[in-house]
């Protein structure tokens, strides 16, 4: 069989290419974001106003993705801000995909703006990989008026530490012949797989490269961080043996997180909270058919420390009255009455479809009733819009009816493959 | 020309300088899909409203930037005696014709 080649596609600082290409090929503008300093955050007023993207020359003043605006802005004060605008990167990603699709028929989509292409046995079609990759990157430039890196190699790993490598619209290839030239003298920090906190441990254990933590014993590693140790080796020697998916597999938990505008101190306001994070749960579940044994709640408070707690439900649900009720309990569990909190969340796992309910004596609740009441809510949200229908405790209330995940005009699927978040419909069919 | 009809072009032309200008457009759909732009109206600076003829349509293309499909128009006209090249943009999503900019 031929070798394999596996390319990986990563728009390079993808909202604010996108906003950026748009504002200058598609309105006309003559400024060019990408060539100031300049972010795409979130609305300043609300405090979740997070930088999301940053162009080169933001990068050179040390802004780092995900930190807020207000930093930022001390870093450097002339900085442009630009509003995000996702039905346009949701687009923008579709076209990118389609285009991918176009190449090879083995397209996994990664994230909004990464996917991997696998390009085995394509030579007498495209060429050598490199300047196949040359090719295709100058299409999505010219075709699509936006950046890209490639990487090539062969396998999923290692084409995406190419793809991380010098930006941007560069092609780079790691193959396990040059992994010693290139991967070996990163930090270990860059490692995909490695975040903050392992680096942090690998730091303590002497180990600062990528090259020192392939030369580790495998087995020191595992006891030292667990499976990830034996993980991270692996992926430090370029060993990656994960296949492309080309479907995206099932969600395993549904779960939902609200920032709150102003700290949550009192019981009422955060079980509202949770009864509005429930309902967005509940509804996205109900439409997608699951339902779920184990219930989860998360708490971060004002300093940022954050604590969960889960539980079993009597039985798997999808009802947002019994994921409300089972959330008010474990909260009241979790939470000291006092610490404001600034975020909380709500996830329900073990999911499980068309399952038998056990009757109860010591429950009276007509769970069937309260099921007929969530699909003609469902029914009517879906019809009329959202905000179509409330619950009378969200009247007047600083808490909008369904809170978490996306705001309404976000909601494009940043999470899911942008197809199927797209069309409601595509998911209820089997 | 009457004075009328020279102040009337120059409005024209002024209008015709800035890009990205939303405008009028009266076009003809062939039986294959293919559309064709014949004589738009835009406002100018001062708020009156200028006619365009085009004369002749020079290339024509589509661009999917960002993912947003358009057809793009390279279009020549005659204003006061002057010859004009100039981009016209159609935007599929929208349906809105825009003159997207002079080239001379």
């Amino acid at each position: 069989m031929a070798e394999k080649i596996i390319f990986h596609i990563d728009v390079n600082s993808a909202f604010l290419s996108w906003t950026a290409a748009y504002r200058v090929r598609v309105m006309g503008e003559r400024f060019d974001l990408r060539t100031v300093p300049s972010v795409i955050a979130g609305d300043r007023e609300s405090r979740h106003s997070i930088i999301l993207a940053k162009s080169g020359p933001a990068k050179k003043y040390g802004i780092r993705t995900g930190e807020p605006l207000g930093m930022a802005r001390d870093k450097c004060p002339n900085l442009v801000v630009a509003e995000p605008d996702y039905t346009l990167y949701t687009t923008a990603s579709r076209s990118l995909m389609e285009l991918l699709r176009s190449v090879s028929p083995a397209v996994e989509q990664f994230s909004i703006d990464e996917a991997w292409v696998d390009m085995t046995g394509t030579g007498s079609l495209y060429g050598p990989p490199v300047l196949a990759a040359e090719r295709l990157k100058n299409r999505i430039r010219d075709e699509l008026g936006f950046t890209v890196n490639i990487g090539i190699s062969c396998n999923k790993l290692l084409a995406k530490m190419a793809g991380d490598f010098e930006k941007p619209d560069k092609v780079h290839t790691l193959f396990p012949w040059e992994l010693s030239r290139k991967l070996w003298p990163l930090p270990a920090g860059e490692l995909f797989f490695v975040g903050r906190a392992t680096e942090e441990k690998l730091r303590r254990m002497g180990i600062c490269t990528i090259g020192q933590l392939a030369g580790t014993d495998p087995v020191f590693l595992k006891q030292k961080l667990g499976k990830q140790g034996e993980t991270i080796w692996q992926f430090a020697n370029g060993r990656d043996t994960g296949e492309l998916q080309t479907v995206q597999p099932a969600n395993k938990g549904y779960g939902n997180s609200y920032t709150t505008p102003c700290d949550v101190t009192t019981r009422a306001f955060a079980c509202q909270v949770l009864l509005s994070l429930c309902e967005t749960v509940g509804m996205r579940m109900r439409r997608d058919d699951w339902a779920g044994r184990c219930l989860t709640v998360h708490i971060r408070s004002n300093l940022f420390e954050e604590s969960s707690r889960q539980r079993q439900l009597p039985a798997a649900t999808n009802g947002t009255d019994e994921l409300y009720r089972a959330a008010c309990a474990l909260f009241d569990e979790l939470w000291d009455g006092a610490t404001p909190l600034r975020q909380l969340g709500v996830q329900v796992t073990k999911l499980s479809r068309g399952e038998a309910r056990q009757c109860s004596f010591f429950d009276p609740t007509d769970y069937e009733r309260l099921g007929r009441l969530d699909a003609a809510v469902d029914a009517i949200r879906d019809k009329f819009g959202e905000d179509a229908l409330l619950r009378a405790t969200f009247l007047k209330s600083r808490v909008a009816s369904m809170e978490g995940g996306l705001g309404k005009d976000r909601r494009t699927g940043v999470t899911k493959p942008v197809e199927e978040a797209l069309s409601p419909l595509a998911r209820i069919a089997p | 020309m009457e004075p009328d009809a020279s102040a009337r072009v120059k409005r024209g032309k002024s209008a015709m300088t800035r890009s990205n200008v939303p405008v009028q457009m009266l076009s003809s759909c062939g039986t294959d899909g293919e559309l064709r732009p014949l004589r738009f109206r835009l406002e100018a600076p001062d708020h009156t409203l200028c006619t365009v003829n085009i004369t002749e349509l020079v290339d024509s293309r589509k661009v999917e930037y960002v993912g947003l499909e358009a057809f793009v128009y390279l279009c020549r006209a005659e204003l006061d005696g002057a010859e004009k090249l100039f981009e016209l943009k159609y935007t599929v999503r929208t349906h809105r014709w825009v003159l997207f900019r002079e080239i001379y």
